[in-house]
């Protein structure tokens, strides 16, 4: 999985995105969530690991208040009704049917997530600009596109050292009054604004040193990243499994389903 | 080019590599502040909603100083951003929202032909920060009044206080940036990209009910007011003269 051609990583994330939009059943959801999660550990991206599993349950239990709360909020009529009351004009019905959806749309959310933690994790920088460039995307545009996530990174550096600093000299963040707060972010945003600029400078002045032109056509890459018969074959699969989903939802049919009834 | 009374010749600087790098990193900031704010205050049941949404207070300022670059700066950013909350392809279409945020101002701005520099002969400064915190307070209070319904007469009394307080804005400080800085890049864009942003993720998930959707409308709308009002104006004030004097600082629309 490590040794895929870059393009095919990235046609995995893409491409399984859009199945997730496709799928409606919860069935499918999960399953998809298997394969997700099996592709990550197949790419050798530590989902488990201390630093992911924080992540993950934070996502999980803010999602949680989100599924919690469409469920009060979106009354759904169904089969069973578990819990039905009106409070002022707020109708609240809990039915099988709100609770499915809400399920549903949880599950999207989290494969979802998944996808972005593949994305993130399995893709370096340089896998994504060497990607891009094999596709033909224009060396400007890669370029900054490239940028654009190394300043991801940079800046998230950059707002911890800045908070450190100021938490050393007696700020506090923590326990501060929410007026506080806002103040104290507005002295980060200061810092970061000034540094963008100046790092802006900084770049600009790099990239047009190397004579770079804004419209280069024909520049030549020291590395070559073949795309071999198993991303053919993996690209080709993906491509299969987002048009056969898109059969699926058009004849409203379930994948899961579909795969029992043949067996 | 342009020939000056003085015989010297204007020379007008194109798109350079300044402004695609600092829309580069305009995005990632953007991007890790958005991210942060969605997490640390989410508006349920809507996933990319913030009840204080930190990077609205980048997009209008960086609007106003870059251009289109800064409202793209704000739609990549929003792009990301829909990505980590799960709406996947969707986030194309949904990061219009924090594009519009960036933009009416902009286009206000342009359309008036008024200087972005709002801090410029700001005058009683205090005075002017007060009379802003009472109107976001005001519009907060006209925006549940909106989605409650039933409470027409109090909507109507935070209008007529809206207005007298931006007349009385403009009494005190008799500056025409200001006045758009306060219809258009705090009021407007909030409720646009609200508008535009709850509709989007109302598209994504299917139809929730009424209530839902407008409390997912005050989170936004409520969110972006105190953002802009409270941490893009003292930006806009305090660094506008500054940036203008760099070579990033676009005056038109892309350069």
């Amino acid at each position: 999985m490590t040794k895929l051609h870059p393009i095919t990583k990235i046609s995995i994330v893409f491409i399984l995105s859009f199945v997730v939009l496709l799928f409606s059943n919860v069935f499918d959801l999960i399953c998809l969530l298997i394969l997700i999660i099996i592709l990550g550990l197949l790419a050798k991206i530590p989902i488990f690991s201390r630093k992911f599993r924080k992540i993950i349950i934070g996502i999980l239990i803010s999602s949680l208040s989100i599924y919690i709360v469409w469920c009060f909020f979106t009354p759904v009529e169904g089969d069973i009704i578990f819990f039905e009351t009106w409070v002022g004009n707020w109708h609240i019905l809990i039915s099988d049917q709100s609770i499915y959806i809400a399920s549903r749309y949880y599950l999207r959310i989290i494969n979802m997530f998944f996808l972005m933690i593949f994305f993130f994790a399995g893709i370096s920088d340089r896998d994504l600009i060497h990607g891009l460039r094999s596709i033909k995307v224009p060396f400007t545009v890669t370029l900054i596109i490239s940028m654009t996530f190394r300043g991801l990174s940079m800046f998230q550096q950059e707002y911890s050292i800045v908070r450190e600093a100021m938490m050393t000299r007696g700020v506090e963040f923590e326990r501060a009054s929410i007026p506080k707060r806002i103040k104290n972010f507005i002295s980060i945003f200061i810092v970061l604004i000034v540094l963008m600029f100046k790092k802006t400078e900084d770049m600009a002045a790099s990239i047009e040193s190397r004579g770079i032109p804004l419209r280069s056509k024909n520049r030549t890459t020291y590395h070559y990243f073949p795309i071999k018969k198993k991303d053919y074959a993996i690209i080709i699969g993906l491509f299969i499994l987002l048009f056969f989903s898109i059969y699926l939802s058009l004849i409203n049919k379930s994948f899961v389903f579909l795969f029992l009834e043949l067996f | 080019m342009n020939n000056s009374s003085s015989g010297m010749e204007e020379v007008r600087i194109g798109v350079t590599w300044r402004h695609l790098v600092v829309t580069a990193l305009a995005t990632g900031v953007s991007a890790i502040l958005a991210i942060y704010a969605v997490i640390l205050a989410p508006v349920a049941p809507f996933p990319g909603v913030s009840g204080l949404y930190l990077a609205a207070a980048v997009y209008v300022p960086l609007s106003l100083w870059l251009g289109m670059w800064g409202c793209f700066a704000g739609y990549f950013s929003c792009v990301i951003l829909g990505f980590v909350s799960g709406f996947g392809p969707w986030s194309f279409v949904w990061a219009m929202a924090d594009f519009i945020e960036g933009f009416v101002p902009l286009l206000a701005f342009r359309i008036f032909k008024a200087d972005v520099d709002i801090g410029a002969n700001l005058k009683r400064k205090k005075e002017m920060y007060i009379l802003l915190a009472i109107l976001v307070i005001n519009l907060i209070v006209s925006a549940i009044a909106t989605a409650i319904g039933g409470l027409e007469v109090l909507w109507l009394i935070t209008l007529i206080v809206a207005v007298v307080l931006i007349i009385f804005m403009y009494i005190i400080n008799p500056s025409r940036s200001w006045l758009l800085y306060v219809i258009f890049g705090i009021f407007g864009a909030a409720i646009t990209s609200a508008l535009w942003g709850i509709w989007g993720i109302n598209v994504f998930i299917g139809e929730p009910s009424a209530e839902a959707y407008w409390i997912g409308v005050i989170g936004w709308f409520a969110g972006d007011l105190i953002v802009l009002s409270a941490i893009a104006t003292p930006m806009m004030v305090s660094l506008t003269g500054k940036i203008k004097e760099t070579s990033i600082f676009v005056d038109k629309w892309f350069s």
